[in-house]
Parts: C-alpha cells; structure tokens; sequence
C-alpha cells in the first residue's frame, strides 16, 4: 500500500499461515492504515488501538478473502469498520451520525510554521465535525462510492452525497481561514 | 444563477453530479470569481486524491506491535508450510511414513499367519 502493493502470492503465504509473509504484509500496509485510522478518529493514541484491532480481525478474515475486491480496499472497510466501533464504544458516534462537532484540532508544531499546502490541508481535515470528515476522508481521499461508505456508516447513499456536500464546503471555509489554498 | 447560488452548488459541480450544470456554466463563463473559486475547489480535491500515499507518520514501534498480534501457525499449519517450502523433504517423510505403516501391516498379517497354521 504504502511501500509496494499487496500481491496475490503474498496473501497465499499469509494463508499457508507463513508468519513471514504476514510480516510483510504488514510492513507494506500499516503506514497508510495508520493513516485512515488517524484520520478518521481523529486522535493518534486512538488511531493506534484501532490499527491494532483491524489487523487482529485481518488475520481472522483472511482465510475467507476470496480476492473479489483488492486487498486494500476490502482492508480499509475493516478499518472503517474497527473505527466507527471505536468511535461508538467511546460514545462519539452521535457526533459521527450527527456530523456537528469538530475534534479537538491538532497543536502545530513550529516546523508548521513553514507548512506545505498538504499540511495545511491535514490540519483543515482534522477541524472538520467526525461526520463530514469520515465521509469526505472515504470519498476524496480513498476513493470509495457513496454506496460503499453509506453501506459501512449506515445511512443512505444520497444522505453520504449530501454529508459530503458539506464537508466539502466547510473543508473550503477552513482553508480560507487558515490562508492555505490548496 | 447568481454568484451565491453557484458557489453553493460548487462542491457537487466539481463531481458533475448536478442537473443544474449547464446554468453553472453559463455563469462560471463570465465570472472570474466564481471560476477561481472552481479552480480552488479542484485544487483541493486534487490534493486530498493524493493524500492516500501519505498521512501522519506512526508510532515508531506500531509495527512491532502490529507484528506481535500474528497468530502462530497451528501443528498441522506448520506441517503444511514445511512441506511447501521443502517438498523434496516432505516426499521423503511422506514416503518414509508409507514405508513405516507398510512394514507394520506386512508384520501384522504375518503374525496373523503364523498363528492360524499354529
């Protein structure tokens, strides 16, 4: 995913149960895991615990992944998944359904003081409300339809293109707050 | 349409998911403020598209942790991961498992023999 792509023979060794193949699978995915679980709850300590949970149940569900869709894609459906239930046990799932409040905005460090449009950008994500977020992340940034992420969150597909209507909206307004126009 | 009414509409235009497009684009034909305003939002979108190759960087010891959560290859598991690895050796443990259970059959039927002619 991040470092190379997640080949067919790779996911046979995993599922003849060779720990090394399980490695480096591992090794090639868990950067950019991290990095939707970081983005969609928002919280780095958080984001941990459910990188964890989902590889957990990756490894449970692979025997039965028939390679119907990519790996990737069907691994960060169990990401979104893992961290809607995290955001649920933590008992912000209403503000996930609801879409009206913004997570705590990261501190920037003084290297952000020279920050690139991109940084800009995380930054104007992570002030986004859980519910705008989740939808414009699974959208914009990782390509899923509306159909897949109201299939995953669920509600409706037209209620997904109208949450992400407004993330993106808002994401524009943020932008033009902070001075950063990507 | 007027600039208000075009900029609200701009986020899903950007999709061409709008039956209103071509009113849009009538509008965005003579006005430059809307259109930079289109270009912005395309700016943006293109952007976060490839933001899926990077991300905040994880704990330096997750990968450690995540690799500590694979399971352990059951005994038939290891078995089977031998024999894929090293076939040669697995025939031969094979054969010499066939050889075994043969040479105990072929004793068994012999003690057989030799106590009904007793």
């Amino acid at each position: 995913m991040s470092d190379g792509s997640v080949s067919h023979e790779l996911l046979a060794g995993c599922r003849r149960g060779d720990p090394r193949a399980f490695e480096e699978l591992v090794r090639i995915t868990y950067r950019r895991v991290y990095a939707l679980a970081h983005r969609l709850v928002g919280d780095r300590y958080e984001a941990e615990d459910v990188v964890q949970e989902a590889y957990l149940r990756m490894f449970r569900g692979l025997a039965g992944f028939r390679e119907e869709a990519r790996f990737e894609t069907w691994m960060h459906r169990i990401v979104t998944n893992t961290a809607f239930n995290q955001l649920k046990r933590r008992g912000r799932f209403g503000s996930l359904v609801e879409g009206d409040e913004p997570l705590e905005v990261p501190v920037p460090e003084s290297s952000e003081l020279r920050a690139t449009e991109r940084d800009e950008l995380e930054r104007a994500l992570a002030r986004l409300p859980e519910g705008q977020r989740t939808v414009l992340v699974l959208k914009d940034v990782y390509d899923l339809s509306c159909r897949e992420i109201g299939d995953e969150i669920g509600i409706e597909e037209g209620a997904v293109k109208v949450r992400l209507h407004r993330a993106r909206k808002r994401l524009r307004e943020i932008l033009s707050e902070q001075g950063g126009e990507p | 349409m007027t600039c208000e009414e075009v900029r609200a509409l701009l986020p899903a235009y950007v999709d061409g998911d709008l039956h209103v497009v071509g009113e849009i684009d009538v509008h965005l034909s003579t006005c430059d403020a809307c259109s930079a305003e289109l270009e912005a939002y395309r700016r943006m979108l293109g952007e976060l598209s490839r933001m899926s190759e990077t991300g905040p960087a994880p704990a330096a010891d997750l990968y450690a942790r995540v690799v500590g959560l694979i399971p352990a290859p059951s005994l038939v598991g290891r078995v089977r991961l031998a024999a894929f690895e090293n076939p040669a050796l697995y025939a031969a443990m094979a054969g010499g498992v066939a050889a075994a259970v043969g040479a105990v059959y072929f004793l068994w039927r012999r003690s057989q023999r030799v106590a009904e002619l007793a």
